[in-house]
């Protein structure tokens, strides 16, 4: 039932915008579909669940031929196996939290459940809101029942559009911990569409990137997401660098869990759902990352990692410098000021300190 | 109350029933169909849906008039199926009246399935409900204020129809004389007490009921985001 890619060939045109694509897009844990608004991910993804016929061309999930125009084959959403949770929720309005989950089970039971109505209930916890109308919601509460909902049609492949840009951030750091593993925790792979890098960096092992209409790049996440925001720096996201650490373990008392990167140790706020030794990836925003020539003492940054200076770039007319750092085989980006670069006497090839607050660490 | 006043109050609450049914029957699949369609004649449809609401009751009457007659394709075959003219019958009058109404019907549901159609039709698609079962159990209770807002207006159009009576139905007691025609035969012949007694009814009547729907309507809002 695993399969691990979903065959994409498919043409669909609109006014002023053509999706043309002819990809293999490859599941499996999670994987991020990103790009800036309109670069046609929500189209993609729609086109996946069926709820757009292509112009011309083929669709096939595993040995699933979903669509083929020039045969005329067309399989309609109601008849795929997908499950699909939208930006809005969407949840009905005319019935409560508890009802808009049973109408989603009683449509899929005979889809061979391997989790009950309770296990999904517990698992999003939504035992206290279930007699609550969606009107009566928070956009958090929404979205976690939206998202229950979803998991109940038992789907073979989970669709998720942009489940967190409707949400502050308080709202955000609420919902992500129920977005973690869901491909491990349920048995169906994800394709995840966002335009947020802190949210892509978070859930995504594999990452397909956007842009106009087309497939850009794909790839495991940290690699696609550097290779494309360091070689088009003009690009959708902020300088700064995804780099791929191992959890060494979780500090109760402190709140903390601590990832091994390169010679050095991060600290992250504490998330339990990953075990030891497992890989994470984190984002680490340029403009967070200062550097020090010597290991500093007395100061509240307590993510010191020893690393090496790779190059330095200077945008014309700017006061700042980018600079590449190594540190163990990841690359991370500092931004510091030019001043701070001549007073440091800072050059390519310097052995130096990267200082990275805890707190800048998103999500 | 004279015994044809009773009788054309009793034909007038009939017609307009089995109109309201037939109205409903007919203008739910086709409100649907143009609050879904994107097809280059729906603006065509629209327009046709909506000419009751313009054309004068007579200019209706009359070519359902002549569609009507025994010696026209539709009235011939009507004649030769059923063994009755459509004309001066309380057949033709229930299928003038259905033409006569239809706007009143359509509007309301596919205004009211239009807030439903798209995302949320969309959301029960991916929730595995096929097309009528979406239909059943998310637009149709999500639209009970459409559908109830059509029944009535179809109900109340039709209890005050006049125009297209007169051309199609004629008076005859028991068959087309609608109290409409009653009480405006009773003013012809200036006897006021009875065009009184039949006005005061269908005016409390109307009232009451436009009442109810909308006290109906303020305590039984669905919200649709």
């Amino acid at each position: 039932m695993f399969t691990d890619h979903i065959d994409m060939e498919a043409r669909r045109a609109f006014p002023g915008f053509t999706l043309d694509i002819a990809q293999k897009i490859p599941l499996g844990g999670c994987t991020a579909i990103f790009g800036a608004s309109g670069a046609g991910k929500s189209t993609l993804l729609r086109l996946m669940a069926g709820f757009l016929r292509p112009d011309a061309g083929r669709i096939a999930f595993g040995d699933a031929l979903w669509c083929d125009i020039g045969a005329g084959v067309f399989t309609p959403a109601h008849r795929r196996p997908v499950g699909y949770m939208f930006q809005d929720g969407r949840l009905f309005p005319h019935l409560t939290v508890e009802q808009n989950l049973l109408y989603a089970d009683r449509r899929s039971r005979a889809a061979g459940a391997s989790y009950t109505v309770r296990d999904i209930i517990d698992a999003f916890d939504l035992k206290p809101l279930l007699a609550r109308r969606p009107d009566t919601l928070s956009g958090g509460e929404r979205q976690r029942a939206a998202l229950a909902r979803t998991m109940l049609t038992r789907p073979s492949l989970l669709l998720l559009d942009e489940p967190l840009s409707a949400l502050d951030r308080g709202r955000k750091a609420e919902i992500i911990p129920y977005l973690d593993n869901l491909a491990g925790r349920f048995g169906a792979p994800v394709v995840y569409v966002s335009h947020n890098v802190d949210e892509i960096v978070r859930v995504a092992d594999e990452t397909v990137i956007m842009k106009s209409g087309g497939i850009e790049a794909t790839g495991a996440t940290a690699d696609v997401l550097n290779a494309y925001g360091v070689e088009a720096s003009a690009a959708a996201f902020e300088t700064g660098a995804v780099v791929t650490g191992a959890v060494i373990g979780h500090d109760e008392d402190y709140r903390l869990t601590r990832v091994a990167l390169g010679d050095g140790v991060v600290s992250l706020p504490i998330n339990k759902r990953k075990s030891l030794g497992e890989a994470v990836n984190i984002r680490i925003d340029a403009r967070n990352v200062a550097i020090a020539t010597s290991a500093p003492s007395d100061i509240s940054i307590r993510n010191v990692l020893p690393a090496t200076v790779t190059s330095m770039t200077r945008p014309a007319e700017s006061p700042f410098v980018d600079i590449v750092l190594r540190v163990g085989g990841a690359t991370l980006q500092a931004q510091v000021t030019r001043a701070a670069r001549d007073d440091l006497k800072l050059a390519p090839g310097q052995s130096v300190y990267a200082l990275v607050k805890t707190a800048s660490f998103e999500l | 109350m004279t015994a044809p006043d009773l009788s054309a109050l009793w034909l007038t609450f009939r017609l307009a029933f089995l109109v309201t049914v037939i109205l409903l029957l007919i203008a739910t699949p086709l409100a649907w169909w143009l609050a879904n369609t994107r097809t280059r004649l729906k603006p065509a449809v629209e327009a046709i849906v909506a000419l009751p609401l313009v054309l004068p009751p007579t200019v209706l009457g009359f070519y359902l008039l002549i569609l009507f007659n025994p010696n026209s394709a539709i009235g011939g075959f009507w004649l030769s199926v059923t063994g009755d003219t459509l004309s001066f019958s309380f057949t033709g009058l229930v299928i003038a009246s259905v033409i006569y109404s239809l706007p009143f019907a359509v509007q309301p549901l596919q205004a009211a399935f239009e807030s439903v159609a798209g995302a949320l039709m969309e959301a029960a698609a991916s929730l595995r409900a096929s097309p009528l079962d979406a239909f059943l159990t998310v637009a149709a209770p999500l639209s009970v204020r459409g559908f109830l807002t059509a029944a009535v207006l179809s109900f109340a159009h039709t209890l005050g129809e006049f125009g297209v009576v007169l051309m199609v139905g004629g008076a005859i007691p028991g068959e087309t004389r609608v109290v409409s025609i009653a009480i405006y035969e009773h003013v012809e012949t200036l006897r006021y007490g009875e065009a009184h007694a039949l006005s005061l009814i269908l005016l409390a009547f109307s009232f009451f009921v436009l009442m109810l729907v909308y006290v109906f309507n303020r305590r039984h809002r669905v919200h649709v985001h």
